[in-house]
């Protein structure tokens, strides 16, 4: 049997409201839980929330800026598949790491992310329609504002395509997919590492 | 309904991806049903029209949705198809057995996602 789950203008599943506030799904149902965020069930028991309610979350959670009110290194995961956001999701959330998580969906969505809010980490798929992700690391590895981020690169293509592209830029770090989580995770920790102390 | 009946995905490589989270594998599981039969699609016009980027870009990304449920044989099949689209070349016939083998994962997906939990044996029918 299939749970799919629906939008509405007014109100949103669990999913889409994970979504809207880059956590996971377990996440929001325990915010739920605890009364933080607002949310019914229908009669078949699939949980509703109101839009309204995650937005007003969402808005107590940034700051004037809209950057995260906790401290931590803004990580920028650029990745149009759904499945993979989600599992970078999940495993985040397992490192409990001194992080700020956020998720772009394309080449061009992350630049005007980074316009926005300067990431310390961006972790880039490669194959992405329109910009793809060497587009994008070029265009920051470019931008002398920038120069402070660490660039990782993810993807499936085998090492003639990344070859024929140019190979993978200086400074910045290859990850091949199926993505190793224990060796993502030791990349954002010594990340992490770095940044502090740094400063 | 155990892990043995699964022939053409690997829901422990998904149940990974998932970091043990039965709710997270579950969503995991909906957004490829929710997601592949598109791209299916998508890739099967571009074969009929032989649009070498497109199914280049078609197959890669499914091949990669594949990948993260175990399913090896649709990612091997679907590396041959990309492979051939990026190379220029025709699409090897192969291709032909696509529908045939996401029909069979998407079946498979469908019970993982209510009846694996972790544990090894399923919750059963």
């Amino acid at each position: 049997m299939r749970h799919l789950e629906t939008l509405t203008e007014e109100v949103c599943t669990t999913q889409k409201a994970a979504e809207m506030l880059q956590i996971s799904v377990t996440s929001v149902q325990q915010l739920v839980e605890k009364g933080v965020i607002d949310a019914w069930k229908t009669k078949g028991g699939h949980r509703r929330i109101p839009v309204a309610a995650v937005l007003a979350y969402k808005a107590s959670q940034t700051d004037g800026a809209g950057a995260p009110a906790s401290d931590g290194a803004r990580v920028l995961v650029v990745e149009d598949n759904a499945m993979q956001r989600l599992a970078y999701q999940r495993q985040f959330e397992a490192w409990q790491l001194p992080v700020a998580l956020r998720f772009c969906e394309n080449g061009y969505q992350a630049l005007l992310e980074i316009a926005r809010r300067k990431p310390d980490i961006l972790l880039a798929d490669i194959m992405m329609e329109g910009m793809d992700g060497y587009e994008l690391v070029k265009t920051i590895l470019g931008d002398p504002e920038l120069g402070a981020v660490q660039v990782a690169m993810l993807s499936a293509l085998p090492e003639a395509d990344l070859q024929a592209r140019g190979g993978v830029p200086q400074g910045v770090v290859f990850f091949s997919k199926p993505v190793n989580f224990d060796e993502l995770r030791g990349y954002i920790k010594a990340c992490c590492a770095r940044l502090q102390r740094n400063g | 309904m155990t892990t043995l009946s699964y022939r053409v995905i690997d829901p422990w490589v998904l149940w990974s991806a998932a970091g043990g989270d039965l709710e997270v594998f579950r969503t995991l599981a909906w957004i490829y049903l929710e997601q592949a039969p598109g791209l299916e699609q998508r890739l099967g016009l571009a074969l009929e029209q032989d649009a070498r980027a497109e199914i280049w870009m078609a197959s890669h990304t499914l091949k990669g949705m594949a990948g993260m449920l175990g399913a090896t044989e649709l990612c091997a099949l679907l590396l041959l198809v990309e492979q051939a689209a990026r190379d220029d070349r025709p699409a090897p016939p192969e291709a032909d057995g696509i529908s045939q083998l996401c029909s069979r994962v998407q079946d498979e997906v469908e019970r993982c996602a209510t009846q694996f939990d972790g544990t090894g044996v399923g919750r059963g029918a």
